[in-house]
């Protein structure tokens, strides 16, 4: 299974290395796509966006890829998986990460299979709406692999098979880095794509991380 | 890749200074809770989870994820979230 966390939503350059991709992704089968929302205007009017339709025909399954940063102090800790109503046709209602999960742990109709159209399901991804994302560690604790080596060397595919791959940037200027709880002052922003590890790995365990009841948040604090 | 004693050092070392964050801040709140300053968090729980991943440390990562990242920046890469598009780089 391929996350492949890029936003396709416009064309790029040269509509024949579009066509080519698309027909990449249709050729191999497994590739999971991003959509999003953005808030627009004034008034901050949510706005889905989706995938071009050459790509998103082309994918596997599209999923959103909504976070929920604390409004507090801006820490990431918690994935989407009922995204709110964006008035957009078609936008997917299944997690991103939650589709690959369920693609490795073989319940790939549980959060959405193909397509964007079916509403993920509670069960052992933890309850609907929301899930804490279970932190492996700082930023650089899932270390990318970067893409040159894939190209360059056609037996590093080895080091991908039976996994799920996320592809994306590491770049800062990407513009796609969260705080997370283990960044601490001026530490560096975790990537999106290693956010999305993160969250693929805890839609994956077995003991979902849960907050704990109001009496030992008492206690503790 | 780090072998598995490497690995146990390094989760041990982690450890230990997991804990040293998680006293200082223990004290840091006992400190803002006396000074009448912990309700304006207003998110206890959220302090304490944060808390809870410092003690913890860090873990191992999944072997079943594997992440690959693009030096070749594509032009999605440069779409920013209003829609516009920054400049390609040279």
């Amino acid at each position: 299974m391929i996350l492949l966390d890029v936003l396709l939503d416009e064309p790029g350059p040269s509509p024949g290395e579009d066509a080519t991709l698309a027909q990449a992704m249709r050729q191999v089968g497994n590739v999971v796509l991003p959509a999003t929302v953005v808030h627009t205007g004034v008034s901050g009017q949510a706005k889905g966006v989706v995938p071009l339709d050459l790509f998103a025909s082309a994918a596997w399954a599209v999923g959103h890829t909504l976070l929920t940063e604390s409004a507090a102090d801006g820490v990431l800790r918690r994935l989407v998986l009922v995204p709110p109503p964006v008035g957009e046709a078609g936008f997917p209602q299944g997690s991103f990460a939650a589709i690959g999960a369920a693609a490795l742990d073989g319940s790939a109709t549980a959060a959405g299979g193909r397509r964007s159209s079916a509403a993920p399901q509670p069960g052992r991804h933890g309850r609907p709406g929301a899930q804490l994302i279970d932190f492996a560690g700082p930023a650089g604790t899932y270390f990318p692999l970067p893409a040159r080596l894939f190209l360059e060397d056609q037996a590093a595919a080895s080091l991908l098979a039976g996994r799920i791959v996320i592809v994306g940037s590491a770049l800062p200027e990407s513009h796609d880095a969260f705080l997370s709880p283990f960044s601490s002052g001026g530490a560096e922003g975790m990537s999106g794509v290693e956010v999305q590890a993160n969250c693929v790995a805890a839609l994956l365990a077995r003991r979902p991380l849960r907050t704990c009841g109001p009496t030992i948040i008492l206690a503790a604090t | 890749m780090l072998g598995a004693d490497s690995w146990s050092r390094r989760q041990h070392q982690v450890r230990l200074s997991g804990m040293r964050s998680a006293i200082l801040a223990a004290a840091v709140a006992a400190i803002a809770s006396i000074l009448g300053l912990a309700g304006t968090l207003d998110f206890p729980d959220a302090k304490l989870l944060d808390l809870c991943f410092r003690l913890r440390g860090v873990q191992r990562p999944s072997p079943a994820i594997a992440l690959v990242a693009s030096p070749l920046t594509p032009p999605a890469f440069l779409t920013v979230s209003d829609g516009t598009r920054c400049p390609e780089r040279s």
